[in-house]
């Protein structure tokens, strides 16, 4: 595969050229909120930057999405119909997401067609963590700062030059326009893996990760998921700016003879979500809800997809309200 | 993998036929019928589909009608929702839509060449039906021994599929028994709640299988008469309902455990919820 | 006297061992910088992880009334704005004053996280180390100090408390058992206007420009209402569904509308401890209209919430003298 080396200063012309072919969506910031949002002046992109506040995943499976119009009983799909999706900037952890929700959304015998139409021809251009935040674990969950899973391209910032390696075919056939980039050389290779060396360092130790899903499989009835229950607000900014968190509520927007139905982010920690029309409620406790939580992270999805079912951003972290850590309550499922 | 553009678009199907089930007027059944007739899909007893009203939503409802019966689509539909109570405002005519069939079905297969017990209460007797008419159809009666439907509701009115059920129990290849919480005066069949009426009847375990669908409480106090009898529990079958959206496994709401129960069910032998630490 | 954490950890200490309350509620240092995070004590020997400072920015009052059941004897470490809204749920009816053992802790404002971040352009923190409790009461010290990969720097506290903290009119608890020591009003932020006044000075189309930018952040996480301790509802007016009053996407109109009616219906009943605020991972500014309202409330019907148990709320409760100009 190729590895090519971007001079900082031609980054414009690349996103340029990729805006032609692309709907080009890359960090910036607004109102102190970094996200993955379209880009419209090259200038406003923030490639200088730990992670986005949210999730990328929103730009593939969007917080609010039209899924069908009606009109007197007629119901006609909506699907995205504008240009390929390319990323610019992602961080290996939310690459790795995608593959996650993309087997979520492709796998168990539905396809779905919106995740399907957002998806599949995107172009998803990685940077490696050059620097890792306090709140970073990736290394715990099959993860690594410079990690290549679910990319195209892989940039590494070399200072002055990103180095460019080429993942995927359509990486490589990407790289193989770009006729002025120089090859990269040996002690560029070399200083990328010095960078991804002491990127790993930074990030805390490892724990026995594997043993999470076994642990689990006997923790159902632990008082673990009562304490944490004691502060958790059951509150959904963990599930909401979460890489892989994939749940969904289906609304009707408009009435009987037109509108719209529409999906919409949901989050199992709200006690509306299994909520039956009888007023009966499986998970009624906020207790229950927390431990649905992190059985669906590190239990569940191991078991239904063979991975686990969190990256290691950290977001969560960052953000929780009231401290809920997901990597301190890692380690208490270990200790149990 | 299912063709997947119109995997969340409702089928239209209009209303053929209205039947009061229950005197409170809460239960009624709806048989609906394919305004396409190209639209027409096939499914199997246990199988259950999401009925759409546009503007309100939809609901996940058990097919109640039997794949041997082509030319509609039957629900039972219990008001307790939304989308449910639009639905008992819908008249003989009036079109809704349906997504599905969705979920698997009980395992016929299985049941061939062998005993077929089915213990019920209440409502959820809608799939059961469905299956009780396909193994009863000429097509497939040959394929099953003896045929026995336990099945209890709290006073008669309550019992569904009424005019069914009377014919049932006159025929010769299917052994009905029928049962009230509480006696009252006219009725000459069983008194007494399901659990124990199946243990007073107590249907032979070797070579059987039983499906045993009812009000939570009702399977809690049935499963132990079902061990008791002899009946070993990848033996036991059950159809289990949650609040769903989307019906094929990606809303990520009507797991138990790692199972989602519109994709990996509705229907689960007890040998599988047993391996679930999660209540069902 | 020891220190203030030592006082405290002492007083909660009594309360376990002479079985005067079932577990005691305060905070334990947290596992990121500037975070601490709520905590019920159960035993004496968990108390050495009490702790108290400018990192305690959870409403406490909140995490007890949510775990409170009939019956329970709680000691809590109050700042001012927890024991107000002790105060407050008391006057709702929500737990008896004898239930509640009430250690008043002298606050100093607590941290915005936010802020911090705002300030040093994002850069993570590794290490900050703060002043203690004593200095900054006693003004000797009115910085922390944080370090990151290539950095140290001093950062002037009141440049990173809570917007609301910088309004608080009372930092110690109005109502207590005991105290440790008496809280302090916190300065404003550094040549800056008061936020407030800002806002009062705005016209009705830069407030409406203003809340529009704010709410257009918001992605319906419920954190803000989840951890406001008067948003104690058993179904909030979001999650009822028939009828369905308001749409659950993100779209301006449904989220103005969820956070003005959440304002409205807290009015009278906010003590603005910006609890909303700081939980908000976007970054919404709810407790301006809050305080703004309060402040409105003030001035017409001359109430404060969350200082007198046995006071109902200005907005629950009618007198026959009340100035009624507003109406029409």
């Amino acid at each position: 595969m190729k590895k090519l080396k971007l001079k900082k200063k031609n980054l414009g012309d690349f996103i340029n050229e990729l805006t032609r072919d692309y709907a080009l969506y890359a960090p910036q910031e607004k109102e102190g909120t970094i996200s993955f949002s379209l880009v419209e002046k090259p200038e406003e992109i923030t490639l200088d930057y730990h992670n986005s506040d949210t999730s990328p995943k929103e730009i593939f499976f969007p917080q609010k999405e039209v899924i069908l119009t009606y009109q007197d009983g007629n119901s006609q799909p909506v699907f995205y119909e504008g240009k390929p999706f390319a990323l610019l900037g992602v961080r290996p952890c939310d690459a790795k997401s995608f593959q996650l929700l993309h087997q979520v959304f492709s796998t168990k015998k539905f396809e779905d067609p919106y995740w399907l139409t957002r998806f599949k021809n995107a172009l998803i251009i990685g940077l490696a963590c050059n620097d890792t935040l306090p709140t970073c674990f990736c290394n715990w969950l099959d993860g690594s700062p410079h990690g290549k899973e679910g990319m195209d391209i892989l940039l590494t910032d070399l200072g002055e030059t990103y180095l460019a390696e080429a993942v995927t075919e359509k990486g490589e056939s990407l790289l193989k326009q770009q006729k002025d980039w120089e090859e990269a050389s040996e002690a560029d290779l070399k200083q990328a893996s010095k960078l991804e060396e002491t990127a790993l360092k930074s990030l805390p130790p490892k724990i026995e990760s594997a043993k999470l899903k076994e642990k689990l499989d006997g923790m159902w009835d632990d008082p673990l998921w009562e304490e944490i229950a004691q502060r958790c607000l059951n509150c959904g900014a963990c599930a909401y700016l979460c890489p892989t968190c994939h749940c969904f509520d289906i609304q009707d927007e408009g009435n009987e003879k037109n509108g719209k139905r529409i999906r919409l982010w949901d989050c199992c920690m709200y006690p509306l979500f299994t909520k039956e029309g009888s007023g009966h409620n499986p998970r009624k406790n906020p207790a229950d809800r927390v431990k649905q939580r992190f059985m669906h992270k590190f239990n569940y999805i191991i078991q239904n997809f063979d991975k686990y079912g969190c990256i290691g951003c950290g977001r969560c972290i960052t953000y929780c309200p009231v401290n809920i850590d997901v990597r301190e309550v890692l380690k208490q499922i270990l200790e149990t | 993998m299912v063709e997947s553009t119109k995997t969340y678009i409702p089928i239209p199907v209009k209303v053929s036929r209205i039947n009061e089930e229950s005197p409170d007027r809460t239960l009624r059944t709806y048989d609906l019928e394919f305004v396409n007739k190209e639209d027409r899909f096939d499914y199997m007893p246990g199988q259950f589909c999401q009925l759409s009203i546009f503007g309100k939503g939809e609901s996940p409802l058990g097919i109640a009608s039997s794949p041997t019966e082509t030319d509609f689509l039957r629900f039972t539909v219990n008001r307790v929702g939304v989308v449910t109570t639009a639905i008992h405002y819908l008249e003989e005519g009036d079109e809704l839509g349906v997504r599905g069939p969705l979920g698997n079905y009980y395992p016929v297969e299985k049941f061939k060449g062998q005993n077929v017990v089915i213990v019920s209460g209440g409502f959820a007797f809608t799939t059961l039906r469905s299956l009780v008419v396909y193994m009863l159809d000429p097509a497939h009666r040959g394929d099953y021994k003896d045929i026995t439907v336990i099945y209890g509701a709290r006073t008669p009115d309550l019992l569904i599929y009424k005019d069914e059920l009377e014919k049932w129990e006159t025929r010769k290849d299917i052994n009905v028994h029928l049962t009230i919480d509480k006696g009252i005066q006219g009725w000459k069949k069983h008194v007494g709640f399901v659990p124990s009426v199946t243990k007073e009847i107590a249907p032979a375990s070797k070579d059987a299988w039983v499906v045993v669908c009812g009000p939570p409480i009702m399977i809690k106090y049935t499963l132990p008469v079902l061990t008791e009898l002899g009946f070993p529990s990848e033996r036991i079958y059950t159809s289990l309902e949650r609040r769903m959206k989307c019906g094929i496994g990606k809303c990520g709401r009507c797991n138990i455990g790692a199972k989602y129960i519109c994709l990996d069910g509705p229907v689960f032998s007890l040998a599988e919820l047993e391996d679930i630490s999660e209540p069902y | 006297m020891g220190t203030i954490n030592e006082d405290l950890r002492k007083q909660a200490q009594k309360l376990l061992a002479n079985k005067e309350i079932d577990y005691f509620v305060g905070c334990r240092q947290g596992t990121i910088p500037f975070r601490s995070a709520p905590h019920a004590f159960r035993t004496e020997a968990e108390l050495d992880q009490l702790t108290f400072d400018m990192t305690c920015s959870n409403n406490l009052a909140q995490f007890l009334h949510k775990n409170y059941k009939k019956g329970d004897k709680i000691g809590i470490a109050a700042k001012g704005c927890d024991a107000r809204t002790l105060i407050q749920l008391m006057a709702e009816n929500q737990f008896p004053r004898e239930a509640i053992k009430i250690i008043g802790v002298p606050c100093c404002g607590v941290l915005d996280q936010k802020k911090i971040r705002d300030k040093l352009g994002g850069k993570p923190v590794l290490k900050y180390s703060l002043p203690s409790m004593e200095e900054i009461l006693s003004g000797k010290k009115d910085t922390l100090t944080v370090e990151g990969k290539d950095f140290k720097e001093e950062i002037k506290l009141a440049d990173v408390v809570s917007n609301n903290c910088l309004v608080c009119e009372y930092p110690s608890a109005p109502l207590a058992d005991t105290f440790i020591q008496e809280g302090l009003k916190q300065e404003k932020a550094s040549g800056s206007m008061n936020w407030l006044e800002k806002f009062e000075k705005m016209s009705s189309d830069e407030r409406w420009e203003y809340f529009s930018k704010q709410y257009s952040k918001c992605i319906r996480c419920y954190a803000c209402r989840n951890a406001c301790p008067f948003c104690y509802c058993e179904q909030c007016i979001v999650d009822d569904s028939q009828p369905q009053w308001f749409g659950k996407s993100t779209n301006l109109s449904d989220t103005m509308v969820f956070h003005i009616i959440r304002t409205l219906h807290v009015a009278s009943r906010c003590i603005g401890c910006g609890a909303c605020t700081r939980a908000c991972p976007t970054g919404v500014d709810l407790v301006t209209l809050g305080l703004y309202l309060d402040k409105e409330i003030k001035e017409r019907f001359g109430y404060t919430p969350g200082l007198d148990p046995g006071e109902l709320p200005a907005l629950c409760t009618y007198k026959e003298d009340e100035k009624q100009d507003f109406i029409m």
